[in-house]
This record gives C-alpha cells, structure tokens and sequence, in this order.
C-alpha cells in the first residue's frame, strides 16, 4: 500500500467498511508507518469532536414567522391574481370571451330578423289577394279585369288618366299605294 | 387525518405535540393532496437538521435562520415539484444547499467590495486577532468558535461534504445525490476534507489538551 493508496481508505478504515484483505494491508502500513497511525487517531478525535458540536435550534418564534410569511405570500399571490384579471379571467382570455359574446349576440339579432322577414313573406303569400302567381301564367286581360274590379270607385277615374289608345289606321299608307 | 388549514395549525407547530407516524414521503404525499398539517410537521421534522446545516456552511445564524425560512417557503410553493422517485430529506437539502450557495457568492462578492474599498490601514485595524480572542475567553464557547472556524476555513467543497457526512450524518448515497457528484468523488472528498480539518485543528486540539 502506498500514501495514496492509504489517504483514499482513511474513511473506509475509520467506519470499518474495508474488506477483511484491505484491512489487514492498511494495519500493516500504520504498523509501519507510526506516523500514519497518529494521523488516523487523530482524524478518528476529530470525527468524534464535530460529533459533539451542540446542534442548535431556531429561533422558538420560527414557525410563528413562517406561516406569516406564507400568508402574506398568499395574500400576495390573490392580489396579482385578481390585479391582472378582468372578472377572473386573463386579460386574453377576457378579450377573446367577450368578442365571442359579441359576435353570438350579433348572430342571435341576425337570426331574429331573418325568422322574422321570413314569418312576413309567409303570412303574405298565405292571404288569398296577394297570392303571387309566376309571370308567364297571368293574363294580362284578366288581371286589368280583377283590377278594376277591385279597386275601389274612386279609383275609376283613374282610367280617364291611363292614355288612350290612339288609332293610327287611317294614317298609315301603305308603300305601294 | 382531517385536512386543516394553516393559520389553524400555527398553535399545533409551536407546541410541538404532533402525533405523526408517517414517514417523510408519506407526509409530502399528503401535503401535495392539501393536508397542510402535513407541511407544519415537514418543517418541525427538518427545521433544526436544516438550520444546523446552514449554519456551519454559512457560519451566520441569523441568515441561516432566514435560508431556512425560505427553503421551507420554497417547499410551500414548490411541492408538487417532488417527485417520489428521490428521498424527501435529499430534496430538501438539495434545496437548501442551493440556497445557502447563492447567499454565499453573495456574501464573498460583498466581502470583496468592502475590503476593495477599505485603505490599507483599515484592513489592518479591522481584522480582528485571534491571539485577543484567546484572552478573552479560555472556555468552552471559545473551542466551539474555534471548530466552527476550523470548518468554515475549510474550501467551499470540503466543508460542504464533511458538514453532511460528520455533523449531519447523511450516507455517502444521499451526499452523493445532495452535491450531485458520484459516490467515488463523495468518498475522495470527505477523505480529503479530513486530512485537511486534521492540520486545521490541531492547535485547538493541542489548547484542549492543555
């Protein structure tokens, strides 16, 4: 066993943690080297002196001013919660929230209108004098006729405002002649 | 056991009459589900371990006091960063132990500034003499200040492991996972740290046998 050797296995000597073989090879060197074997006893002093260093205690007061400290750290910890929130919620969020109610409120009144024009055109197509009819189906005859019927007697002189129908066959030559 | 509240629990911390039978983990485990009666007797278990581990690192007892405080403050806050995968203890010395380091540099940077500051006739008015200590009182404090002075001239490194493994009485595996180094560098360092307390105190040793 050499210095080095004997440095690295103080501690294993000194809590027995050697092999029986090693144990034997380190005793013969402190045999050996007397100077060695007053370095052991003296770390084997020195090991027992930091054992017997008073273990200190905190102050009685500690747990007192611990759980203060966390309460005022809680304390804190609510107010730039609720400092950095909008009704609990982070300040994005909060922006994104409210655009969405927005934005259903917007699709609610749109939907309202739209049930509502459709319930108009619906209750209109159902009275029978608004019944609409396609176009090409109406006799332009017929609806004058229905007209006139309908419209009220005041409404007849009305007609004498229509423009006459002018009758140009006494005017017209035609080319040969 | 009731889940409590802890403003409630203050009375129960400070008489100390806790009926835990729980291990550590057990009590983390509890704490991390809400029991916080389970937090007050963390800290009743391991505030003076932890405050003793401190102040032989630091050599400062009103500070460690503080680094103590706020490890247990970290453990409020950070509990769900345990996992069970580690020993509780080691979490929580590898907290303070990082704690304690930060105040240290920070200390070491103040320190340099001072004395940077200072002229030279001031540094050598200030530093006090240890032969004027030795004077002054020839008890048992003094011996004690001397070990403590012992260890803290020790290198950061040194004194660190052989505080855990000669005061604290922590295995060379829960050491090894404090300091993050293997279990050879652990068993290399406390052997040095020893050989090199060894010539640190041995004047004290000499003044005891006298």
């Amino acid at each position: 066993m050499n210095r080095y050797q004997f440095e690295d296995s103080i501690s294993d000597y000194i809590e027995n943690k050697l092999s029986l073989s090693k144990r034997k090879e380190f005793d013969s060197y402190l045999n050996e080297n007397p100077e060695a074997k007053n370095m052991i006893s003296s770390i084997e002093s020195n090991v027992e002196l930091l054992n017997t260093l008073p273990k200190s205690k905190v102050n009685k007061k500690f747990n007192a001013q611990l759980l203060k400290k966390i309460n005022i750290l809680k304390k804190e910890n609510n107010r730039k919660y609720n400092k950095g929130t909008i009704l609990g919620f982070a300040p994005m969020h909060a922006t994104i929230l409210s655009g969405l109610f927005a934005s259903l409120i917007f699709l609610c009144i749109q939907l309202y209108t739209s049930k509502k024009m459709t319930e108009n055109v619906n209750y209109a197509n159902q009275t029978p004098e608004n019944k609409m009819e396609p176009v090409d189906k109406i006799n332009i005859a017929d609806l004058d006729e229905q007209n006139r019927l309908n419209t009220p007697k005041d409404s007849i002189k009305h007609d004498s405002l229509k423009p006459q129908k002018k009758d140009f066959s006494s005017k017209i030559h035609l080319v040969n002649d | 056991m009731m889940k409590q509240n802890l403003s409630s629990l203050s009375a129960m911390s400070l008489n100390k009459q806790s009926k835990f039978i729980y291990s550590d983990e057990e009590l983390i485990k509890l704490f991390q589900e809400g029991d916080e009666a389970a937090y007050v007797e963390l800290v009743n278990r391991y505030k003076d371990r932890l405050y003793n581990f401190v102040y032989y690192f630091l050599g400062d007892s009103e500070l460690s006091e503080d680094i103590v405080q706020e490890t247990m403050i970290k453990l409020y806050q950070k509990k769900h960063y345990y996992k069970e995968i580690a020993k509780f203890s080691t979490w929580l010395y590898t907290i303070a132990r990082n704690l304690a380091n930060t105040e240290l540099r920070k200390i070491k940077r103040r320190k340099i500034t001072y004395l940077s500051h200072m002229t030279k006739k001031e540094t050598q008015y200030d530093i006090p003499a240890i032969q004027e200590s030795v004077e002054q009182g020839m008890n048992n404090e003094f011996v004690m200040n001397q070990i403590e002075k012992a260890i803290n001239n020790l290198p950061e490194h040194f004194r660190l492991i052989i505080i855990l493994r000669d005061i604290q009485k922590l295995s060379y595996d829960d050491i090894s996972e404090i300091v993050s180094l293997p279990l050879g560098t652990v068993k290399s360092r406390i052997n040095r740290a020893r050989l090199q307390l060894r010539v640190e105190l041995k004047e004290i040793k000499e003044y005891i046998r006298s």
